[in-house]
């Protein structure tokens, strides 16, 4: 135990260091005298480079967290907001707004975060309740419709795009790369809430995460209330993931891989495992980004890219030897 | 004073009625076998006692169960409060469950992990962390069950009799006045049945924990339990104490089973077995 808030603290301050020292780097190298000095490096530092490693930490964190929930829950290794279909509903809702070109903000909310969230929120129904006709309570059951929701929505996305023309296109692949690309602090402020929100509530069951994976009925036969639990855990996951693609596009891998070098690490603990998957999350895309700007400079390469590249041969070293 | 009541408890899935009209008392610091055949309803009975399966029809709806295929009846009450009106923590702080071991993956937690998971229902919604008392329920948890050697084991590296005992002795770290316990013994090599064995008298002996067990090995049943229900079909064959039933154990052992059984002579006790075609 003791072990384990040690390691929280050391990876909260790797955290602060990088979010520090990350946005000197990019394209070119700003030293800190620049920053006092320049006034246009200073607009770069302040509303291009910081804001993009911010908003970097917050997604890889967020992405993280919402697999490990899902893991969690379906007690199944595979499980991530892609294999269960839900980043793919947000990527196809967010598009269709790209695709239409209806800009603007409802509610105080951009139009392409909403896409993306009822994206999100319509193929988490599907798969709850195509998973639920059938009465089967079994985790592959859902990541099967999940998977299968998950095609979908991607044949819709393609079907979209063939009939858009070549610049919404190249729009839309571009945007499905996955970027954390911003201009300024808006972005970060509009998925901020549905983060923090969802953040909150999943904090608030992570003792029914740890109860799930000794299996439900034990967890209700403890004082867990199952049905309420899951379905709030399903609702925060959804619309962390929900906000994060519309800002950042579908960033692969970080969900899936983040949770299991954790668990590594940390043990199966969830109240020490969700702090350790936000602060190593974010580390991992923080770092991604940064050799997205650099290692093609001056040319971005989408740090989607980037985080599968880095994390896929990371992952098979980690299984070596774990079994979950 | 504790007791749980089950009355008129009657449970269906589909057209098919899994157990009908079951009505028993379990007082303070009685110990109750329930046996029958596979099939007979013990495990759903089980169910039914600690809320796992409701038998409230308005409830039963509001979990989406088909309620038009289901006939549910009955009352279960834990010290005279219906089990329907009760949250799953106040349930949880008089009764805990250990359910069938076999083919149940073990969680990836430390045996003390898992015990320390036990005393969620007397946490805070935040699970704050380990009160004085949640300390002192583990450690004398551990002692009880004879596994204060496995605390600091991973779940997945025990052997299944270890592995059964780590499950109890979660459960006995809940706290609860009742513990039920499915098939504790079935997969177990008879130095593990013993082990077991001797942990359930332990817990009502030293702890006046009252003890539902289902099994159907007859002489754990009547060696470890002072009450026997038995099953026959969903329905109530016998329902008293071990006295009563040794009065005619043999008979009432051939018709629960449907086998011919027969009693052997054995240290001033008596052992029963069933009569197979194969005898060496």
């Amino acid at each position: 135990m003791k072990i384990g808030q040690l390691g929280i603290i050391m990876l909260a301050l790797i955290a602060a260091a990088f979010i520090a020292l990350l946005p000197f780097i990019g394209m070119e190298t700003i030293g800190i005298a620049q920053l006092f000095s320049d006034a246009l490096q200073k607009e770069i530092f302040l509303t291009l480079r910081l804001p993009r490693v911010l908003i970097a930490f917050a997604a890889g964190g967020g992405l993280a967290v919402c697999g490990l929930v899902f893991q969690g829950i379906f007690r199944n290794p595979m499980a991530d907001p892609f294999t269960l279909g839900v980043a793919s509903g947000a990527s196809f809702g967010a598009a269709l707004t790209i695709l239409t070109g209806i800009t603007g903000a409802f509610l105080g909310i951009p139009i392409i975060t909403l896409g993306a969230l009822c994206g999100a929120a319509l193929s988490f129904i599907l798969v709850i309740t195509f998973s639920s006709t059938t009465r089967s309570t079994s985790s592959n059951t859902i990541l099967l419709a999940g998977i299968a929701a998950s095609f979908f929505f991607s044949s819709l996305l393609m079907f979209s795009q063939y009939l858009s023309d070549m610049r919404g296109t190249f729009r839309i692949v571009r945007w499905l790369m996955g970027g954390v690309e911003v201009f300024g602090y808006g972005s970060l402020l509009s998925i901020l809430p549905f983060i923090v929100i969802g953040l909150i509530l999943i904090t608030a069951n992570a003792a029914a995460l740890d109860h799930f994976l000794a299996g439900e009925d034990i967890a209700q036969t403890r004082g867990i209330r199952v049905r309420r639990s899951r379905n709030l855990l399903l609702f925060s996951a959804t619309i962390i993931v929900g906000g994060i693609v519309s800002v950042c596009g579908p960033i692969g891998f970080v969900g899936l891989m983040i949770p299991h070098f954790c668990r590594r690490l940390f043990g199966a603990s969830h109240k020490i495992l969700l702090p350790a998957c936000l602060l190593s999350g974010g580390i991992f895309l923080m770092i991604c980004d940064a050799f997205a700007r650099t290692i093609a400079a001056p040319t971005d390469i989408p740090v989607g890219v980037i985080t599968a590249l880095l994390g896929g041969p990371f992952l098979v070293w980690i299984l070596r030897r774990y079994r979950y | 004073m504790n007791k749980i009541e089950a009355k008129k408890v009657t449970f269906s899935y589909s057209d098919k009625i899994i157990i009908k009209d079951i009505t028993f008392t379990v007082g303070a610091g009685e110990t109750w076998a329930i046996i029958g055949r596979n099939g007979a309803g013990k495990s759903t009975l089980l169910k039914c006692l600690c809320g796992l399966l409701s038998i409230n029809k308005k409830r039963a709806m509001k979990e989406k169960t088909p309620s038009s295929e289901i006939c549910h009846r009955g009352d279960v009450l834990i010290n005279n409060i219906n089990i329907a009106n009760l949250s799953p923590r106040q349930i949880a702080k008089q009764i805990a469950y250990v359910p069938q071991g076999v083919g149940r993956i073990p969680p990836p937690f430390t045996v003390r992990e898992y015990l320390a998971m036990a005393r969620f229902p007397y946490g805070g919604i935040w699970g704050s962390g380990l009160s004085p008392d949640d300390k002192k329920n583990i450690e004398n948890a551990l002692e009880l069950t004879d596994t204060v050697h496995l605390a600091e084991r991973m779940m997945n590296t025990l052997s299944g009799g270890e592995l059964q005992s780590a499950f109890i002795a979660g459960a006995a770290a809940q706290g609860t006045p009742f513990l039920l316990l499915d098939e504790p013994t079935v997969h177990l090599d008879p130095y593990h049945q013993e082990n077991i064995r001797k942990l359930i008298e332990r817990m009502y002996t030293q702890r006046g924990v009252s003890v539902i067990t289902v099994t159907h090995d007859v002489n754990f049943a009547l060696s470890t339990h002072n009450n026997i229900l038995a099953l026959v079909d969903g329905e109530t064959f016998f329902c008293g104490t071990k006295k009563e039933f040794c009065i005619n154990a043999i008979g009432n052992l051939s018709k629960i089973f449907s086998v011919d059984f027969d009693v052997a002579e054995c240290r001033g006790g008596k052992i029963f077995y069933y009569v197979n075609g194969g005898a060496v």
